[in-house]
């Protein structure tokens, strides 16, 4: 019997060649556009996984008060670890860790600027990692180092390194205790290289005491079984004991957010936390499940739109004595074998197609060939897509008369126009959802990419400061301008893409009484209005011989309620500054929010980068070069690292662009297999219509009239869907937009386009089928009859 | 073998009501050989299907070999006629996309028949019908009278006690015609019942009796000689 249904299929397939290429194409397309979902969505939730203790590891984060918001942060005091778990004993182990630092390494003449944490003792005993030398006890040994794998081999060359000496900042030398595998790409915490805290140190025992200044992350591993609210009311009362006074973290709230939900569940607003990249992750698993879905309607309206062609084999079949259940049954082994056929071609597409689709992503996608749960993925797609796509048909197909099909009576395919009509409009709408999300992801895109930032991002250079080029900045500063290539230099306490940090510690005249301004900061010296191009609104730019000079922003003015403030004074970490300057508001965080108070403040101490402004038509890659040479004659113990202001930018967009990407590529699969179904579909209908053009024609009918005539009925099924969609995607396009505090509006502009879009796209489809049969000679097309 | 006692099938649309069997009865032995003849529309066909248990009659009694199959539901009716009843055609309804050998072989695949058994059947029945030359041939690619011969082979393989054939030689010239005929004789003689539905007087002289029916009715009987 099974081989009787597997020999018909086969025939069947090749007999009709194109309802089979349309079939497969659709389904593999389909089935791929899904299975890169689909692996990118367990890329996600593999996440953190490698770490053995996943479900009992938390990162310690507190809600505070600031201007009137609440923010959610992950700094907290250095002292919280040892204090929460000698006095909560649901923890396990508690470890402090630094946010990551640029730490530069150097063995004889190698040196290498690497993302280091330094960590406190119990930080192996929450995160495993592999030792390939040492062990974690490594980590309890202030004067160690603990190198991951590809530092290693980077510095050293080789791995067996155990106990030899590093240089650490081209000052202290470390020991190296410990080199493990490299972090896994789908891990959180990222670093190069371990340092354990030196708790000897004056700072560090500073620190000890110290429950108000925040600068480090907390994590516990947690005892199974504990009570989360429970211990989160007792961390909180734990640091309300201990600090002296009372401060924005003893006023706020703590919350333990689980490893678990590190990756997918990282935003956090008005104090809770409420998901983050999970809206992409189901977002775009809905978005799998209606490509597969459209390509199981196109087979649903190919299978019975040529009904009529397998109503006589039914009835015979069933004069025969064949059950419906057996039809049924072979219906199914006939959608299941199309979809074996076509997942062979979509795992050969996808295979071809990963490389490509993780540089889309910046993620490096893995097919997980040794899981068995992928194989059993593979088999449940191969079964729902065949089981989907082969049901209604087989339903359709068996249910029909015997005596009626045989007699040829019957006009089977007409009993399903209506079903089948109604699954076109559906593609249709999922297809118009999808193209007008995505052209409404990318207007947001450009709009924030267009956004007025404060400063001129090109030609604006961003190099690493190091101890010798602040030594020598005069003349470090000099030869820069003089290579002809440098319009302005001026050093800022970190790039000028990020802030140093924020402070709430600002106190000026007619500030109010309990006043909680948070205010984001950063240094800066001379010529930092002129090399940014930032727009100075009032007094001036830091110029030589400042000294307690701070320039605000406006919206940081606004905030202070300072009128006239250019040479008025605030009092900020125990000192007078006179206020010289006023700027724009400039971006220097998120570009979706909006523009926030900064601070900079005037300091020729601290520099952790330098700005460098190219002159406008410099020739980019010589003028590199030029900065790198002088540079290294001035700081040759120092690797020279340099970054474009626009690209690092850009990089703020990363997540938007990827998702732009994914929804560009899903949404033109999507249409693409709508458009296929399309076409057999109206191949379908042309077939039927044949001897009705052929009298048109005869009868003085134009090309044109005809090629209206066979595209109207589907023209009216695309633009039912057009209406429905329209409403739906604004909808859903509004509550995106939502997330974003800068964001663009939907214009009416949008929907013209995807209206006229899809009609262009229905009248090629349609017209590249019906131009054939308008053509042709209707006598032939009557002859046929 | 076949008992029918006031069968009645009314066809009905929003307009207009047709019977097609008006209170129909009458009886068919084993073995017999039995033509209905009669214009078109007068309802042999109808009468065919209910006999071929493909539809079911609105009224009245149908016995088969005793048994009351009037309201056999549709998987019992599947049941009783893949192995009792064989099927043939005007225009032989043969599955384009099998072979000869395995259109015949497809009611056996349904009777469960295992593979090497039916592999046995069928080249008896395609010896049978002289066609076992073509048995990897597709419909298409045979003559009319050898597509009809493929239909009978397919008819018998299961060995049913009644052949139901429809105009069996309504698409073929009549030396083909003829050739069916005889087949169908044959079968008959070798102890099949057959009910054969025509037009053709010719063809009907092949049968031991002629059921004659107008509207839905008999209205006449006449045993050949």
């Amino acid at each position: 019997m099974w081989k009787n249904y597997l020999i018909i299929s086969f025939r069947n397939l090749t007999k009709n060649k194109s309802f089979s290429i349309i079939n497969i194409a659709g389904l593999s397309i389909g089935m791929t556009a899904t299975m890169l979902i689909l692996l990118w969505v367990y890329n996600e939730y593999s996440w953190d996984k490698s770490y053995a203790k996943y479900d009992q590891v938390y990162h310690v984060m507190c809600n505070r008060n600031f201007n009137g918001q609440t923010t959610t942060g992950p700094d907290m005091m250095y002292p919280l670890p040892e204090a929460a778990k000698s006095a909560i004993p649901e923890i396990e182990h508690a470890a402090i860790a630094s946010f990551g630092e640029t730490t530069l390494l150097s063995h004889d003449d190698k040196r290498l600027n690497k993302n280091t944490i330094t960590v406190s003792p119990e930080f192996l005993d929450i995160f495993n990692y592999e030792f390939i030398e040492g062990n974690a006890a490594a980590v309890k040994d202030p004067g160690a180092i603990i190198l991951t794998e590809s530092t290693a081999k980077a510095l050293y060359g080789k791995t067996n390194i155990y106990n030899q000496p590093i240089l650490i900042n081209n000052g202290r030398t470390a020991f190296i205790k410990g080199v493990i595998k490299d972090v896994p790409q789908n891990s959180t915490l990222q670093f190069e290289a371990i340092i354990p805290f030196n708790t000897s140190s004056p700072q560090i025992k500073e620190s000890e005491n110290d429950w108000t200044n925040c600068g480090n992350r907390v994590f516990f591993s947690i005892r199974k079984g504990a009570d989360i609210p429970k211990l989160e009311s007792s961390i909180l009362a734990l640091v309300r004991a201990r600090s002296k006074s009372d401060n924005p973290t003893t006023k706020g709230s703590i919350i333990l957010h689980p490893m678990k939900k590190w990756r997918l569940y990282e935003e956090f607003r008005d104090g809770r936390n409420t998901g983050g990249r999970i809206q992409y992750v189901k977002l775009f698993t809905w978005i799998a499940i209606i490509i597969l879905v459209i390509a199981c309607v196109n087979f649903m309206n190919l299978s019975t739109a040529r009904s009529e062609k397998r109503a006589k084999e039914i009835g015979i079949r069933k004069t025969l004595g064949s059950e419906r259940k057996q039809l049924l049954s072979q219906f199914l082994v006939e959608s299941l074998l199309l979809s074996i056929i076509a997942f062979l071609f979509a795992g050969l597409l996808v295979i071809l197609i990963v490389p490509y689709f993780s540089t889309v992503l910046h993620e490096t996608i893995l097919i997980p060939y040794q899981k068995p749960f992928m194989w059993l993925g593979i088999t449940s797609l191969v079964l729902v897509t065949g089981l989907m796509a082969g049901s209604y048909p087989a339903m359709y197909l068996s249910g029909f008369n015997p005596i009626k099909v045989l007699k040829g009576n019957a006009q089977p395919g007409k009993q399903a126009l209506l079903p089948r009509k109604m699954l076109v409009t559906l593609q249709f709408i999922a297809s118009i959802i999808l193209i007008t999300a995505t052209l409404i992801i990318y207007q947001q895109l450009k709009y924030v990419m267009n956004r007025e930032i404060g400063y001129d991002r090109d030609n604006l250079v961003m190099v690493n400061s190091s101890p010798d080029t602040d030594k020598h900045f005069s003349a470090f500063k000099n030869e820069l301008l003089q290579s002809g290539a440098v319009a302005a230099v001026s050093r800022t306490s970190s790039p000028i893409t990020t802030l140093l940090g924020y402070t709430s510690g600002i106190q000026w005249k007619g500030a109010p009484e309990n006043g909680n301004l948070v205010i984001g900061f950063l240094f800066a010296d001379e010529d930092f209005s002129k090399t940014l191009k930032a727009m100075m609104v009032e007094g001036r730019d830091f110029r030589n011989g400042d000294s307690a000079a701070v320039i605000f922003n406006k919206e940081a003015i606004k905030l202070m309620g300072i009128e006239s403030p250019v040479g008025k004074t605030i009092t900020w970490a125990g000192q007078e500054r006179t206020i010289v300057g006023v700027i724009d508001n400039m971006i220097f965080t998120s570009p979706y929010e909006a523009a926030s108070p900064i601070m900079v403040s005037y300091t020729k101490d601290w520099s952790g980068s330098t700005m460098i402004r190219l002159n406008k038509g410099t020739e980019i890659k010589k003028a590199i070069s030029g900065i790198e040479d002088i540079y290294k004659k001035y700081s040759a113990a120092y690797p020279f690292e340099m970054k474009f202001s626009d690209k690092e930018f850009d990089l703020k967009f990363s997540n938007e662009k990827m998702i732009g990407s994914l929804s560009i590529v899903f949404s033109g699969l999507a249409i693409f297999v709508c458009c296929l179904g399309l076409f057999g579909l109206v191949s379908f209908s042309i077939e039927k219509r044949t001897k009705e053009i052929g009298i048109r024609k005869v009868l003085g009918a134009s090309v044109r009239h005809l090629l209206i005539i066979m595209s109207k009925e589907f023209l009216v099924l695309v633009a039912i869907a057009f209406l429905v969609a329209i409403p739906i995607s604004w909808m859903a396009m509004n509550k995106w937009l939502e997330n974003f505090s800068y964001r663009t509006n939907i214009n009416l502009g949008v929907f013209i386009l995807v209206g006229i879009l899809t009609l262009v796209i229905t009248i090629i489809t349609v017209s590249l089928n019906a131009a054939k049969t308008a053509l042709s000679n209707p006598v032939k097309s009557l002859r046929s009859e | 073998m076949i008992k029918i006692t006031n069968l009645e099938k009314i066809y009905r649309t929003e307009e207009v009501e047709t019977v097609a069997l008006n209170k129909l009865s009458f009886e068919v032995k084993e073995g017999e050989f039995v033509a209905v003849m009669g214009p078109s529309g007068c309802g042999k066909s109808t009468l065919l299907n209910i006999l071929g248990l493909l539809d079911d009659p609105d009224a009245g009694s149908f016995l088969f070999n005793g048994i009351e199959v009037a309201k056999f539901n549709e998987r019992k009716r599947a049941d009783l006629r893949k192995h009792n009843i064989g099927f043939v055609f005007q225009s032989f309804n043969l599955i384009d996309e099998l072979t000869v050998f395995e259109n015949v072989e497809l009611p056996l695949i349904y009777t469960g028949v295992k593979t090497a058994e039916r592999k046995r059947i069928v080249e008896e029945a395609l010896d049978k019908m002289q066609i076992m030359h073509r048995r990897n041939h597709y419909p298409q690619q045979l003559s009319g009278g050898q597509q009809q011969r493929v239909a009978v082979a397919r008819a018998v393989v299961n060995n049913p006690k009644l052949i139901l054939a429809d105009e069996p030689t309504g698409n073929l010239d009549s030396s083909n015609g003829n050739e069916v005929m005889q087949l169908l004789t044959d079968l008959n003689e070798q102890g099949t019942t057959i009910v054969m539905v025509t037009h053709s007087e010719h063809d009907a002289r092949y049968s031991h009796r002629v059921i004659r029916m107008l509207d839905g009715q008999t209205v006449m009987e006449n045993l050949m000689a």
